[in-house]
Parts: structure tokens; C-alpha cells; sequence
């Protein structure tokens, strides 16, 4: 099947390209180069037309239990959003927790082709890869959580080498079936099993005796040695506590210049002055992004509305079951590796703080400098479902939108930021760095995130309006793999992407000491806890697609 | 993992038979015929060893392919105007044939047990909880409270596995566990300790129960209470247990949802998870819900993230609808509202469709026999025996890889199901 | 003007349950005989015409009639602010679910979920009714916020469970798990109580005339005997309804109960001296 879209404004920062007007050639679900036998099966006119990559949502809770324990708890979510089932699709529901057929049906129509679960706990992958697999059309993959883990805090409280440690975390990633390390509140979910309520940076677990600060460190030299194209990705301590940007300043430095990402950056971004004792510290966070080019950040934007927030970091949600809206909560201690905390949240413009921290996320995407080292998420659903994203975009995009909407929230909250005064507009060529090129080299996604030739044909094609909501929430075409799946914003076909994974190499002899470690004192085999190939493919429907793993990794077995 | 290490004995072969989901057992396999050697107990040697009898689907009774009952099923639930895909004792794949065949035929789904589970499914849409993983529990539980339930009865391997472990992964001294019993008095041994510690016991009965808890949650929060005695047990034995309580470093709150046997227990369920909570404003301690035998947790899974809802969700508008009353299908057929059942039952024989006037369906493990001959009858495999699979532990977190043991020629749950909703 | 009366027809029985939201006056504003027979009604898996299980007649949308009902009737009233709809027989679950305005009168014993929700109006049931009178939806924190029920019988269990604001009045019994989860308003029984009355109760009034055969429980404290100046006034408002309620002597002796302990203890149960 030979496709040509025609005459379209190709944005693909990946190959420098910024609104030249080109020819794009699809064979085989690949973009190929100007092919001689000159008959298409397919001849689409795209003149006039934005034509990007099809978008990666690189931290997205879309998969695993704490996704459904979200779920399950809110069935008026579900009530006030229903999807009725059609001749191509699955009925469904949910606005702030959808079904994950809903969900799937719903990036792709906005453009996406790719999304990646951020918090997959080891124990719980099997789960999340159930859940992924049930989500249509786009690619995933997940990022696999260690850090509150009694097997490598034990390593570390032995001080244990650094090898021991790359081999524990790259035999973990396999047999998760992981893209990526997660670090969630760095050994304090585990410290809170031990009633510890708060653990700062350069703090020590009672139990272990290790800090914050040395598991970072050691993770991220992991991570680094194994050839893990994507960074460390660090939810960091202290999240949501007024006075935290000291922490997150800290913790950017504290990484001695390996890669790290800090997720969710805006939830981190607090200082105390003023009247509320909540004030913004993008400013000082921005400074710190651009400085440390070993940094990447995603924002985590908060939006207006009722929406739930699930996260790995039980501390902090138990720390913060007051604010639960409606009154309902779970937390969870899970399996000595990791735990959970699920709260609804309602956002209220004209709550200082709510109001404060949607500020605090858009001065931090407009003061950081390089679009390749920031990324637009709303930590989905933490600060709003990802069908927000096309508002977003908007707000960045339109200073005159972003400051009318400015001007309606608490006031004291806008006496406090600076937002107002800062004119950037975000360009498409910015967005599609954010959404799509950076993202793909983040994530470490060789053959996505652009449309240079070899990559797969995800391509997303936008009626060029400059009301950047409407334009960004109805693609006029969306392509997954070459095959057309959304036509005027709407789903005309469904197909089931690929499980993006890295394989970084390890010493299988480390078995020798998981296998025992599993048979005292965990409830299932080793054996058992491992997810095989044949999991993720399944009933034919999944794949596993194997990315490449950074050149000059240290090991090769 | 589960694998032949000689020809027909097979290690680590997990059980997806109760919640607990053991998976040290080691089996032996002689054509059909399947053998525990070793770490099983009433539930998996029931779940492991029960023969196969008919390997023939059979539709009023006669024998026929496995094509034409899959059609006759098909018309069935076609014709239906109430049709229940109930049952729902099957793995990962079998469950999510289900969600797609009850959407496309406009079924509602029900699992056999959630009158059970829904005394906890109802708190967690309410007011939620804080609770615990079985691993945790092994390597930290100090205090273990067992409110309303005979633990052993129904998972037999409980007290070997998470409470009388050798040791734990912070050193902690075992045999310093303590045990008591809110409720019910245990009907063995289990609870008592290696050294021949008993298991403190306070006992009052179910109907007693929710004012007992209700006064230990005022208690732990230093209410003063008038009342001396409540269900028979003194207030100050309940001040004690408060105390005690107060002074774990983590202690386990657990309770089966199938033991607490009485209208509204979801109240006093409830009640248990918000004591939980107030405990956990100073010290630590977690609940467990057990649970999830026959795949309840599958099912109620699988049907959250398909279709945003657990079970007793309807798709009859075209959309998935919840409503824990009215699609509640023992309800549904004690009240003639359903013409055609479709029961799934893969894990054990005596698990029949209840008697009712609708038209049956019956996707059951092979070995079932009936009072009633279902309409349609179409004998499947095991997950975990004659198929590989996937189900849910108790726990909700962990799942378990079940391995294919054996060539029956039994179809898959899935199978059956998919092609059902193809004939549609 | 006669009333719009809608007649179930007595063959073929009914099997699957109907959903009647669409038949309240507020949804047949405006509609003829005509368009109302065609109004396509929810049952099991499909939908059939309203005029091919009840037989239609008159005119008077504001007053709407069921005649030869059925406990498989649901969502009678739903959502309604206006007009008057009475029930001759039993009804399903959901009468009266979020209604705000109008009247609703059963002559015979209604389903779960009665006033689910509701915000205003009365519904007055000659007879029983189900459990959860006045209750929330499973997920839903708060049910019935303002109204009026009036039940002549003997109410089921969990009534007033999350009920915020509003009355319930039941000239009966109440049974198990009366006024639990309690989150405000009042519950008033002339009968007993069933056992686990008031059960993690978190603030409203029950106020009762006899003492419950099975006393109070644990949970609840004794405040001792009080004089309270509201009562007589709420009785006064009893005045105007149609029910024993408006015959009930008035009095402000009361043995005042505090409780469910186990939460924030402010509901209170009042029992006459």
C-alpha cells in the first residue's frame, strides 16, 4: 500500500524542518522516501495543512492498579460521561478515570499515538500491561518503579557496587517489560510503612538508613551505565509542600550532572511567602532547568475541575487525604516494592492555591528555554484528563487567551505570579518538539516522534486554525502505522499499537540471590513475578517492539 | 516458574483456585489425570484433582459439536431481552470475552460471589480505605485483628504462609505475633503460634458485630463510652484492644467479606476501614480484605478498566450503566426478570447456575452435573490446567501467570466466548 | 380536563422492569395523545412504546395517573419540579429519584431507592416501602436534600442512609439500619425501630414516640432529659400534612441520645417521655 500526502506544512523538529511544504510517502506503515513508481493506492491532498508526527504523552496514567482502583471508586465520574457503543467501537465511560477502550479511542482522535504508563510498580506490571493491551490504537509502554523497594534499599544499605545495582535494575526492567526506571518519593513510600511521615532529600529511612539523595544517585548511575536512552524519571520527595522548591533546587543539583527527569516539576515548585505561605517558585525552578542541561522536566499542569489523583507516593496522599473531593480515598502499602494513594481532587479557580499552581505550571513552560528539555503533560488524570491537553495548548500558544483566563481567577493568586507579564507564544515547531520530537528522544523511541524516512507512518494532520483548541482537538487525519484511523476527528478504524521496550543487558547470576530472596520472604515464586514475551502479545493483538539502548552502554554480557 | 523439571512433575505451579493464589505447589501429570505432591490443601486438591468427565458440548441433553452449540447459545442470547452473563469464575481472557460479548449483546454482567463482594466494593465507592498486600503482611504484621471471619475454612494456608512464616525481611521476631479474634472463634488451630500461643478471642455474633465495631472505632478515637457491655463482650476488654491497636507498629485489620453472612454488612465493613484509618493518624496499620476465590477479583477488574464500572453492570442502553440493585442478577432471576443466563463457571464443578425459569447457558469446567439440564451445555477447561491464563490474587494487585498442564482438548472460556459473540 | 392516566395492561404480563422517567409532567409538557403513545420506554435490553403496555387516556399532563401498576415500574417521577402523579398499586425502585417540585402519592408499596436524591416536593406512600428511602446513589455522598415522605406503613431498611436535608415520617415501623449514615435533616417514626438504629449516624434528628423495643446501643450516649423548644414548632408544621403526623399531640420532653460515637457524634436520637 503506497500512500502520498500532499502538499502539507511539515513540522518535524526532529529533522529541523519548521512549516517547509513537502511531500510525505507511506509504504508498509513506514515513511519512505520519494518512491519512482509514481501510482499511489492513496493520494490524500493535505495543502495548506499542518502535518506533524502523531503525538507521545510521555507520563500518563493510562494502565495499572492504582488507575482502577480510580475507577472502581468513582462511579459518578463514569455516569456524567458515557460513550455509547457504535459498529467500530466499545462503549465505555469516564471523564477523569476512563475505561481504558475510551481512553485509547480518545487520544487517538486528539492526535496521539503514543502514550507511556509512569509509575508501573514490578508487582503490579502484569496488571498494567492487561490494561495497556485493552487500550486501542496507540502505542505504550511504562517506566518501572524502584527506589522504595526492600531489595535495593537492603543493596544499598550493604553498600553493595554499583554493578550489583545495574544488574538488579536492568534484570527488573526485562521482566517488567519496561521503557524506563520510575523513582517515586525516593525510599519514602518505603519509609512510611515504617511511620515515617515526611523524608526529605538528605534524610535517612529508620530503617535502612539511606537517603533520598544516595538512591537517586545510584539509580541514575543505573540507568546511565545500562544504556537507558530515557532518564531516571524522578517524581521527586516533598511533593506538594509549600517550601519544596529548596528540595526540587537541591535534588537538580544533587545528581552530579547525570540524566535525570523531574516529573510533574510544578507540583515541586513551592515557596512560602506571602500571606498564604504558598507562593511560586518557577522562577528559581526555570533558572535551575536552564543552567543543568542534564535536566529534563515534564510540567504536569493543573486545570480546573473535578479530576482524581493517583500516584505511587502513599506518604503524600495520606499526608493529603483532607483535601479529598468528594471525601473518599485509598492508600495502599504494597508488597514491601512500592505502595499507592488515590484521592479526588477538585481544582477551584478561585481557590488561591488551585488557582496559584495553574500559574506556577504555565510560568514554568514559559520561562524554560529549551523546548526539547520540557515536556506538556497534566500528569493525567493528577492534574487534569488528557482531553485537556488541546486547552493547554491554547494557553501557551495565545497570551491574550492565556491572560482573559488569567484575569478571572482568585485575585491574591494573581497578585502573586508573574504570568501576566510574561508575552511568549508557544510556535507550532515548539509544540511539536514538546508533543512529539523531544518527547520520542526522550523516551528513547528510535522510529517515532518524526517523519523522516524509516520512521513509522504516526502521522497527524491539522486543519491549521489559529483557535489552537479547536485546531488541536479535531485532527483532520490521524495515521497509525500507515493505516488511516481518524478522519475529521473521528475514529473510522481501530487497530492495537506496540509495547515499546529496552533490554538492557544483565548477569543472569543475580537470579542466584533473587531466587532465594523471593522463596523467604515474598509470596510469589521469582519465576511467577517474571511477565513473558508471550503476555504481551497475547492474543495476537499486542507486540513487543525492542528500542535501542544508548551506544557505549557499559554492559554487554 | 511453573515448569516441568522431569517429565510430568511440574514445580511452582501457581492455584487460581482461592484468593490467596499459593504458588509452591508441586503437581504430577499423567495424561488427564492430575496429582498434587505437594503444599496442597481441601481447596487445591479439589481445584487440581477433579476429573474430567464430558468432552462433548450438548444442547437439551443431546450431544453435539461445539459449532452448533456455540450457534444454539448465540440464538439465545439474540432473542434475549434480559440477557445475564453471570457466573464470571474465569481467568484474564475469559473475562474480557465476557465484556465483549455483553456489549455487543446487551447483556448485564454478574460474578457469583458479589453478594460478598460488594459488602467491600460499596466502601471503597463511598469512603475508600487504607490496605495492605499479602508480601507486607508476611514481613510486618505485629497485631493481626480478624474481624467476623473463620480465616482457615476458607484459606487453609493463611496462618502457614502470612503470619507463622519463618522469618521476615526486617528480622522481626515471629513468634511475637499476636492474633485475636473480634467475632467469630476459630474453628482450628492455625491461629496458634509455633510455640503454642492461642489466638485471643472475643466473640459475639453477627448481629452484634456492628455495634461492637462501631464502639473499638470510639474507643480508638478516646470517645468516652456509658455503655459497660456490647454483644455480650465488656467495654473494657474493647478498651484493651483499642490500646493494643494504638501501640502495633503495623497492624493488620482483616475480614471476609464472604464470612460477614448478614444484610448491610457493607455498613459495619466500613466501619472497620475508617478505624483503620483513625489508626493510622499516629501508628500504622492496614487492612485486608480476603476474598477472590473462583476469579471474583478478575472479574471485577477486567469489567472496572473495560468498562469504568465492577460488576452488576448492564450495557442495555448501549452504554455500560452500574447499579448494584437492580443488576444484581440473583435478584434478576428470582424475580423472572432474565430469559436467558449465560453462566461461566471454569474453576469448579459444583458451581451451577442457580435454578430460575430463564433459558441456561452453561460455559462450565468439565465434570459439572446439574439437577437442571441447561438448554445449552458446552464443558470447558481449567486456566491453570488446560490452558494457560492469568487471574487475580486476593489482594488485587498481584496477578498469576497458570500454566497449560495438560492436552485435554478442552476449549478455552475465551474461546467459547469469542466465538459466541461472533455468531451474534 | 381529566387525568393523563396510564392504565398497564394486565396481558401480556410483565416480564423485564420499565423505566417511566419519561412520563412525568414535566417531560409531557406540551406533548399530544399522540406523541405521548409513541415515547419509546426502556425495558431489559430495549425499548417498546408506551401505548404498548399501558392503555392512555385523558388529558391533564399536570395530573398523571398510574392505574394497575406494578412493582417492575421504576423511575416514576424522576427528575419532576411540577404536577401531581399518584400510583394506584405497587411501584418499582426509584419513585420520586431527584425530584424538585410537585406531589407524588402511592397507593401501595413502593420499591428501594424511594426520594432518591430528591430536592423537593412531597411523596406521600400509602403503604411500604423498600429500603434506602431517601438514600444516594452507590459513589454519591449526599441523598435526599430538602422534601417531604410521608409513609403511612412500615419503611425498609437504611432509611434516611445519606439523607442531608428533608423529612421523613413514618406513621409504621422503621426497619433495620433506620436513619444510619445519617448526614443531616430528620427522620420521625411513630412505630419501632429495627435493630442498628442510627448506625454511624454523623448529625440529624430522629425523633421518635415510643421507646425501640431493642433500646439504644453502645454507640450512643445518654444526655439525659431535655426540654426542646423546636419540637412543639415542628409539630405545628405537621399540621398541614395529610397524615397521622398532623393528629400527634405535641410535646418537648425528650430522653436525648448522642451518638454514632464512632464519628463525629453529633445526631442526635430523641425519644418522648
Amino acid at each position: 500500500m503506497l500512500m502520498k500526502l500532499t502538499g502539507g506544512k511539515i513540522y518535524d523538529p526532529a529533522h529541523g524542518i519548521d512549516g517547509e511544504v513537502r511531500d510525505i510517502y507511506v509504504r508498509d506503515g513506514r515513511i519512505v522516501e520519494r518512491p519512482t513508481d509514481v501510482k499511489f493506492d492513496q493520494e490524500i491532498d493535505v495543502r495548506g495543512k499542518v502535518v506533524m508526527a502523531g503525538a507521545i504523552d510521555m507520563h500518563t496514567h493510562i494502565g495499572g492498579g492504582k488507575v482502577n482502583i480510580a475507577r472502581t471508586m468513582l462511579p459518578e465520574d463514569h455516569a456524567a460521561d458515557v460513550v455509547a457503543r457504535t459498529e467500530l467501537m466499545r462503549s465505555g465511560c469516564g471523564h477523569a478515570a476512563p475505561s481504558t477502550l475510551t481512553a485509547g479511542y480518545r487520544y487517538a482522535e486528539m492526535g496521539y499515538t503514543a502514550g507511556f504508563e509512569p509509575a508501573i510498580l514490578p508487582i503490579n506490571a502484569r496488571q498494567a500491561h492487561m490494561e495497556m493491551h485493552d487500550t486501542p490504537i496507540i502505542d505504550k509502554g511504562g517506566y518501572v518503579m524502584l527506589g522504595s523497594d526492600d531489595f535495593l534499599l537492603r543493596m544499598m544499605a550493604a553498600n553493595n557496587d554499583q554493578e550489583a545495582i545495574n544488574n538488579y535494575v536492568a534484570w527488573t526492567m526485562n521482566h517488567s517489560h519496561a521503557i524506563g526506571v520510575k523513582v517515586v518519593n525516593p525510599g519514602g513510600i518505603n519509609a512510611f510503612k515504617f511511620n515515617q511521615r515526611k523524608l526529605d532529600l538528605d534524610e535517612k529511612n529508620h530503617y535502612y538508613g539511606v537517603t533520598p539523595r544516595e538512591i537517586l544517585l545510584r539509580l541514575a548511575r543505573a540507568v546511565k551505565e545500562l544504556g537507558v536512552p530515557h532518564p531516571l524519571h524522578v517524581h521527586g520527595c516533598n511533593l506538594g509542600v509549600p517550601g519544596n522548591l529548596d528540595t526540587t533546587i537541591n535534588t537538580m543539583e544533587g545528581i552530579e550532572g547525570l540524566p535525570m527527569h523531574m516529573t510533574h516539576i510544578q507540583f515541586h515548585s513551592y515557596g512560602t511567602e506571602g500571606d498564604f505561605k504558598f507562593s511560586s517558585g518557577s522562577a528559581q525552578i526555570a533558572e535551575q532547568i536552564n543552567k543543568h542541561k542534564n535536566i529534563t522536566v515534564d510540567v504536569g499542569q493543573i486545570l480546573f475541575g473535578q479530576t482524581v489523583t493517583a500516584s505511587g507516593d502513599n506518604m503524600r496522599q495520606h499526608a493529603a487525604h483532607p483535601h479529598a473531593h468528594p471525601n473518599k480515598w485509598v492508600c495502599m502499602d504494597i508488597e514491601c516494592d512500592a505502595g499507592c494513594g488515590v484521592l479526588p481532587f477538585k481544582y477551584k479557580d478561585q481557590s488561591y492555591v488551585n488557582a496559584l499552581q495553574w500559574m506556577i505550571g504555565l510560568e514554568t513552560f514559559l520561562m524554560v528555554d529549551d523546548p526539547w528539555r520540557v515536556f506538556l503533560t497534566t500528569d493525567h488524570p493528577n492534574g487534569a484528563p488528557f482531553t485537556s491537553y488541546p486547552h493547554l495548548i491554547k494557553l501557551l500558544m495565545d497570551k491574550t487567551f492565556r491572560n482573559d483566563v488569567l484575569s478571572q481567577l482568585h485575585p491574591e493568586a494573581q497578585k502573586a505570579s508573574h504570568l501576566a507579564s510574561l508575552d511568549r507564544e508557544y510556535t507550532l515547531y515548539e509544540i511539536a518538539i514538546m508533543t512529539r520530537a523531544g518527547a520520542a528522544k526522550l523516551v528513547g523511541l528510535a522510529d517515532r516522534g518524526h517523519l523522516g524516512v524509516g520512521g513509522a507512518a504516526d502521522i497527524t494532520v491539522y486543519t491549521d486554525n489559529p483557535d489552537r483548541e479547536k485546531m488541536f482537538t479535531t485532527p483532520d487525519y490521524v495515521f497509525k502505522d500507515g493505516n488511516m484511523v481518524v478522519k475529521d476527528g473521528h475514529l473510522i478504524d481501530v487497530t492495537w499499537g506496540t509495547t515499546h521496550v529496552v533490554k538492557p543487558n544483565y548477569d543472569i547470576s543475580i537470579e542466584k540471590q533473587l531466587k532465594p530472596y523471593f522463596d523467604r520472604y515474598h509470596t510469589q515464586k521469582m519465576g511467577n513475578f517474571k511477565i513473558s514475551d508471550d503476555e504481551i502479545s497475547d492474543d495476537g493483538r499486542g507486540s513487543i517492539t525492542v528500542q535501542p539502548l544508548l551506544l557505549g552502554a557499559k554492559y554487554d554480557y | 516458574m511453573t515448569e516441568m523439571t522431569e517429565p510430568g512433575i511440574w514445580q511452582e505451579v501457581p492455584s487460581p483456585f482461592c484468593g490467596i493464589a499459593s504458588d509452591d505447589l508441586v503437581i504430577k501429570v499423567d495424561g488427564n489425570d492430575v496429582t498434587i505432591l505437594e503444599n496442597g490443601d481441601d481447596i487445591t486438591k479439589a481445584g487440581f484433582e477433579t476429573a474430567i468427565t464430558d468432552l462433548s458440548p450438548r444442547f437439551n441433553g443431546r450431544d453435539v459439536s461445539l459449532d452448533e452449540a456455540v450457534s444454539h447459545a448465540a440464538q439465545l442470547i439474540r432473542d434475549a431481552k434480559q440477557p445475564v452473563i453471570g457466573g464470571l469464575a474465569t481467568d484474564l481472557n475469559g473475562c474480557r470475552a465476557a465484556m465483549a460479548l455483553a456489549d455487543k449483546s446487551r447483556a448485564t454482567v454478574d460474578n457469583m460471589d458479589s453478594t460478598a463482594t460488594f459488602r467491600n466494593l460499596l466502601v471503597l465507592q463511598d469512603t475508600g480505605w487504607m490496605t495492605t498486600t499479602l508480601t507486607e503482611v508476611r514481613n510486618r504484621v505485629d497485631v493481626l485483628l480478624v474481624v467476623g471471619t473463620d480465616i482457615e475454612s476458607d484459606f487453609p494456608r493463611f496462618y502457614e504462609r502470612m503470619v507463622w512464616n519463618k522469618e521476615s525481611m526486617f528480622n522481626q521476631d515471629i513468634e511475637s505475633r499476636q492474633v485475636i479474634y473480634l467475632g467469630k472463634t476459630p474453628s482450628g488451630d492455625a491461629s496458634t503460634s509455633p510455640k503454642g500461643k492461642k489466638a485471643q478471642v472475643l466473640a459475639c455474633d453477627d448481629a452484634d458485630l456492628p455495634e461492637v465495631l462501631s464502639v473499638l472505632r470510639a474507643l480508638i478515637k478516646g470517645k468516652l463510652i456509658q455503655a459497660k457491655q456490647v454483644g455480650g463482650l465488656a467495654v473494657s476488654d474493647l478498651e484493651a484492644l483499642a490500646e493494643t491497636l494504638k501501640q502495633a507498629k503495623y497492624s493488620v485489620v482483616t475480614w471476609s467479606a464472604g464470612n460477614l453472612d448478614f444484610d448491610h454488612a457493607e455498613t459495619s465493613v466500613q466501619m472497620i476501614c475508617e478505624l483503620v484509618k483513625d489508626l493510622n493518624l499516629k501508628t500504622r496499620s492496614s487492612g485486608l480484605p480476603l476474598g477472590g476465590r473462583d476469579g471474583a477479583m478478575t472479574a471485577n477488574q477486567v469489567s472496572a478498566w473495560q468498562s469504568g464500572y465492577p460488576m452488576r453492570t448492564n450495557f442495555s442502553r448501549g452504554f455500560p450503566d452500574y447499579d448494584p440493585y437492580l443488576s444484581d442478577s440473583n435478584r434478576m432471576l428470582v424475580n423472572g426478570e432474565v430469559d436467558t443466563l449465560v453462566w461461566v463457571s471454569s474453576f469448579n464443578v459444583q458451581r451451577t447456575p442457580p435454578q430460575s425459569l430463564a433459558k441456561t447457558i452453561v460455559i462450565g469446567r468439565s465434570g459439572m452435573t446439574f439437577e437442571q439440564e441447561p438448554e445449552v451445555f458446552i464443558p470447558v477447561g481449567v486456566p491453570g490446567i488446560d490452558h494457560v491464563g492469568r487471574t487475580f490474587r486476593l489482594d488485587s494487585v498481584v496477578s498469576i501467570p497458570l500454566r497449560k498442564l495438560r492436552d485435554s482438548g478442552l476449549p478455552s472460556t475465551h474461546d467459547v466466548l469469542t466465538a459466541i459473540e461472533n455468531a451474534l | 380536563m381529566s387525568a393523563l392516566t396510564f392504565t398497564l395492561k394486565t396481558a401480556p404480563a410483565l416480564v423485564q422492569r420499565i423505566d417511566c422517567s419519561a412520563l412525568t409532567s414535566d417531560a409531557l409538557a406540551e406533548k399530544s395523545l399522540k406523541d405521548i403513545a409513541e415515547i419509546e420506554l426502556q425495558t431489559g435490553n430495549t425499548t417498546v412504546r408506551a401505548d404498548s403496555v399501558f392503555d392512555i387516556s385523558g388529558d391533564d399532563v399536570n395530573n398523571i395517573v398510574f392505574v394497575n401498576s406494578s412493582d417492575k415500574l421504576d423511575f416514576v417521577g424522576h427528575s419532576m419540579t411540577t404536577g401531581k402523579i399518584t400510583v394506584e398499586g405497587n411501584v418499582g425502585a426509584y419513585t420520586g429519584i431527584f425530584m424538585d417540585g410537585g406531589n407524588i402519592e402511592v397507593n401501595g408499596d413502593t420499591g428501594i431507592y424511594t426520594a432518591c436524591e430528591m430536592k423537593s416536593g412531597q411523596i406521600k406512600i400509602n403503604g411500604n416501602t423498600g429500603d434506602f428511602v431517601g438514600g444516594a446513589r452507590p459513589g454519591r455522598k449526599n441523598g435526599m436534600t430538602g422534601g417531604t415522605v410521608i409513609i403511612t406503613g412500615n419503611s425498609g431498611d437504611r432509611t434516611g442512609d445519606h439523607m442531608r436535608r428533608g423529612m421523613i415520617l413514618i406513621e409504621g415501623n422503621a426497619g433495620d439500619y433506620c436513619a444510619a449514615r445519617m448526614v443531616s435533616g430528620t427522620i420521625a417514626v411513630l412505630g419501632d425501630t429495627g435493630a442498628h438504629l442510627a448506625y454511624a449516624m454523623k448529625r440529624g434528628t430522629v425523633l421518635l414516640t415510643q421507646t425501640p423495643s431493642r433500646g439504644i446501643s453502645a454507640n450512643f450516649n445518654d444526655c439525659g432529659s431535655h426540654t426542646l423548644a423546636f419540637l412543639p414548632l415542628l409539630f405545628a408544621s405537621f399540621a398541614k400534612l395529610d397524615s397521622k403526623f398532623a393528629q400527634v399531640e405535641s410535646f418537648s420532653r425528650v430522653q436525648r441520645y448522642a451518638g454514632d460515637l464512632a464519628g463525629i457524634g453529633m445526631g442526635e436520637i430523641l425519644v418522648k417521655i
